[in-house]
């Protein structure tokens, strides 16, 4: 063994507790940034596979970003005018051209595309009532922009097909109103037109917003009830790569002039607020190694004191400063990483033990879930090593450069 | 080796001051040469100044003023570095307390100085080893801690580390101060022998007029003076 190494390795063996004491600090924060990393990116990774799989990845709305220009703007496109009591028109038509956007959409490679046409409705069973979201959905198209078919634990989507006056409800529906399968409820809309509409299928998406207010009938249904013949509010599409949504939203939108949201824009709030869960994942492992740093710190600093005679006995060997001060970077890189070795072990252990903790979120969160979903990826793991291992050795540093520059006559004129 | 009666060291007029709260001067105005080949002894009152001027002939420590040349090169003004490289091929030092690394065995710290030079190969190495163990009567306890030897086989390390690179010059501070009578007549015989046989030059403190005198020169340090040779 290279004799530099083994005097790193013997500094530290030659103060047990102290070294004992920063290792596990650096374990105690990778660690827990591993088991936390996991948790959360877990509960987002989780999340936003629901995102993918329940919502549509575009949506095109029959709104446009910025309201059509008043008269008086196109008249005077320089003036500085201040228009009140604006109100944006109420547009019956929804999408215009919509056969035709549909058409364009659907020869978009690797993309599936279906049209709806959603709006308000009240359900009355029995004595409750309750607001809910109508969607009007064509049936077949559906299978292949979202999920539901799977979602659907009681009945099937077929069904709409079937039973013209069928209604497909969430399990948040179905239990607010004690609604069961082939219960008949009243469909009062937005616009005053009532219906009796049959339960032919109940869903469960996990997703707390889809479950609790959203009910599918048929396109025609939905039209008849809102009492717009031929009219679609939305066309909403699944693609292959989830990645290229925002992309191709901004091509949908430039094209046709509608409002198109990709599930990122949509899902904007929920994705800043991870955002901020990393940062407060990533603040609290600096935060310990900052902690651990310090205990390096302090054990080098000492050691340094103590073998300030040994430095000395180098230098005049003739040992360069440079070497000087790597026997302490070394030490500083060992705790380092054997703390990172055994915060890897302490963290996939933390994993493990989350996994078998039984939780059960139901009500009140954007999303039902049984148990944490962890997110196991190597990248946590590395991580957590590097910045351990680097600010180990950056602690190390200040010590290993007032070792490097110890004047050995100093030192051997007070120790003679 | 080197050749006889070569200039090693030259010192003109070296003074040495410590700044401080009060101004210590150390060593005020000396000036001497120094031969290949020769054995030298530095003797004196304590607190006169010895320790210091043999510091500085080890590249140590530089002087306040005066001129410094070591083999016809002043080295005033050469950097940490370059003064660093000429103590570990040129020089060899040796304390009065042993100063041995206790967290390396004896062979470890004999082969520190040629591992940080590192011009010779692993066998070369181990055959260089090998000699110089040999002559100083350290083979059998070679693997042993520094706690586990001998005040004499300490000092004995000690010497063989200084040794090791072969150097053409010995400093040694009161080498025998921390020994008894017989393991100090041991290092001083070795001490003559690496004079007489392998041309070394070898500048040694030392408190014991006896030995003193059987070296080639005495040179008699009073308060920072040489009071004379
Ligand atoms: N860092 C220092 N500051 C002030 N004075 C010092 C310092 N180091 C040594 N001295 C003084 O320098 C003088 C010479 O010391 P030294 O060379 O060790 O003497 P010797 O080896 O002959 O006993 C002594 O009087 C000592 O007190
Ligand atoms: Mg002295």
């Amino acid at each position: 063994m290279n004799v530099l190494l083994k005097l790193s390795f013997s500094h530290l063996m030659g103060r047990p507790r102290q070294t004992v004491v920063s290792i596990a600090g650096v374990a105690v924060g990778v660690g827990f940034f591993i088991a936390m990393a996991a948790l959360m990116q877990g509960f987002q990774a989780y999340f936003v596979q629901k995102i993918i799989d329940i919502t549509p990845h575009i949506m095109v709305k029959d709104e446009f970003r910025t309201p059509p220009l008043q008269p008086l703007q196109t008249l005077f496109p320089n003036a500085a005018l201040d228009l009140k009591g604006l109100k944006p028109k109420d547009e019956k038509r929804g999408i215009r051209n919509h056969a035709r956007i549909h058409q364009s959409l659907k020869k978009l490679k690797e993309a599936s595309v279906t049209k709806g046409l959603e709006g308000e409705a009240f359900l009355n069973f029995g004595s409750k009532t309750m607001g809910v979201a109508l969607s009007g959905i064509d049936p077949e198209a559906e299978k292949k922009v979202s999920t539901l078919d799977k979602d659907i634990f009681k009945g099937k989507l077929d069904n709409l097909l079937v039973k013209k006056n069928g209604i497909i409800i969430g399990i948040g529906v179905s239990e607010k109103l004690g609604l069961k399968m082939n219960d008949t409820v009243t469909v009062v809309s937005s616009e005053g037109v009532i219906l009796r509409m049959k339960i032919v299928g109940i869903f469960s998406t996990g997703l707390t917003t889809q479950d609790n207010r959203t009910t599918y009938v048929q396109l025609k249904k939905a039209q008849i009830l809102l009492r717009r013949q031929n009219v679609i509010n939305n066309l909403r599409l699944r693609i292959e790569n989830v990645d290229d949504a925002e992309i191709v939203a901004r091509q949908i939108e430039n094209q046709f002039g509608y409002r198109t949201e990709s599930w990122q824009e949509s899902n904007v709030n929920v994705l800043s607020i991870f955002k901020v869960q990393n940062l407060v994942t990533y603040s609290t492992i600096i935060a310990i190694l900052i902690v651990s740093s310090l205990g390096i710190f302090n054990i080098i600093s000492t050691i340094v004191f103590e073998k300030s005679r040994d430095i000395a006995i180098l230098k005049s060997i003739g040992f360069f400063e440079e070497d000087i001060k790597k026997i302490f970077l070394v030490e500083g890189f060992l705790v380092g990483i054997i703390g990172s070795i055994l915060g890897w072990g302490l963290g996939y252990s933390l994993c493990l033990a989350l996994e078998q903790v039984p939780i059960s979120v139901k009500d009140g969160a954007f999303i039902r879930i049984e148990g944490f979903y962890l997110l196991y990826t190597l990248w946590h793991y590395s991580i957590g090593a590097i910045v351990s291992i680097t600010s180990a050795v950056l602690a190390a540093y200040l010590p290993a450069r007032k070792a490097a520059y110890l004047k050995p006559v100093d030192i051997i004129r007070g120790a003679a | 080796m080197v050749k006889k009666n070569e200039e090693l060291y030259r010192l003109e007029n070296i003074t040495r001051v410590i700044e401080g709260e009060v101004e210590a001067i150390i060593l005020r105005g000396i000036s001497f040469k120094v031969n290949t080949h020769e054995f030298i002894s530095i003797i004196g009152p304590s607190g006169s100044g010895k320790s210091s001027l043999l510091y500085m002939l080890g590249l140590l420590d530089m002087p306040s003023s005066g001129d410094f040349y070591f083999r016809g090169e002043s080295m005033v003004g050469l950097t940490r570095l370059e003064l660093a490289q000429i103590r570990l091929e040129t020089l060899g030092f040796i304390f009065q307390f042993h100063f041995l690394l206790p967290e390396l065995r004896g062979i470890e710290n004999i082969r520190l100085p040629m591992e940080r030079l590192g011009k010779l190969n692993v066998t070369q190495m181990k055959d260089r080893v090998d000699k110089v163990l040999e002559s100083l009567g350290l083979t059998k306890d070679a693997y042993k801690y520094p706690h586990q030897l001998s005040g004499g086989q300490r000092q004995r390390v000690a010497i063989a580390r200084a040794l090791i690179n072969e150097p053409m010059v010995i400093l040694a501070d009161e080498p025998t101060g921390s020994l008894d009578t017989e393991n100090g007549d041991k290092v001083f015989k070795i001490f003559q022998d690496l004079v007489k046989n392998e041309g070394k030059t070898i500048i040694m403190v030392t408190h014991n007029p006896e030995l003193a005198i059987q070296t080639d020169r005495q040179i008699n340090i009073v308060d920072g003076h040489i009071r004379g040779e």
